[in-house]
């Protein structure tokens, strides 16, 4: 992606870079080709986010604020894969979640977190 | 105040890199900002 990423000052949406370890993506990167035979199924996949998304969704609704809106990007992008984008109802809380968030540990890794522009997700692209 | 959500204990938050239990997870982010630790992805669950 070529494109300027603007960082806001103050925003609603949150984002954590390059959080969600798909296994698929894994695979992805490590085999371009596709020669290997994938060694998961659809419905371990789905499993691996569904944990994958509750335990993140919980932690922070409880911790940090009400979420209005939570995705996670499916996507190859070297910017985009793996990232988690989250909306809260209330501005106030995504500034000291992402100051917070910026000091904890998932799964053997710092969280990258930052505040994101995005406030409409089916309009997102980058700009 | 409001009651968790959460069912059961976490597996994966809080959880460093092994090794790395000593710093802080901005400790670890500035070691690879200055290139003395690699920027790899975290182990799969």
């Amino acid at each position: 992606c070529t494109r300027i990423h603007n960082k806001p000052t103050f925003s609603q949406t949150i984002v954590l870079l390059s959080m969600y370890k798909s296994p698929a993506a894994t695979a992805a990167v490590l085999d371009p080709a596709g020669l290997g035979v994938s060694q998961y199924s659809d419905n371990e996949l789905q499993s691996h986010f569904d944990t994958f998304f509750e335990d993140v969704f919980v932690e922070v609704e409880d911790k940090y604020g009400e979420i209005d809106e939570m995705n996670v990007c499916d996507n190859l992008g070297d910017h985009l894969m793996g990232n988690v984008y989250i909306k809260f109802v209330k501005e106030s809380s995504a500034k000291p979640c992402v100051e917070a968030l910026n000091n904890r540990w998932y799964n053997g890794a710092p969280i990258k977190a930052e505040l994101s522009p995005v406030t409409d997700f089916r309009e997102a692209c980058c700009r | 105040s409001k009651k968790s959500r959460r069912k059961k204990p976490s597996q994966f938050w809080d959880v460093p890199p092994p090794g790395f239990e000593h710093i802080t997870p901005l400790q670890y982010k500035a070691l690879q900002a200055t290139g003395q630790l690699p920027v790899a992805g975290a182990a799969l669950p």
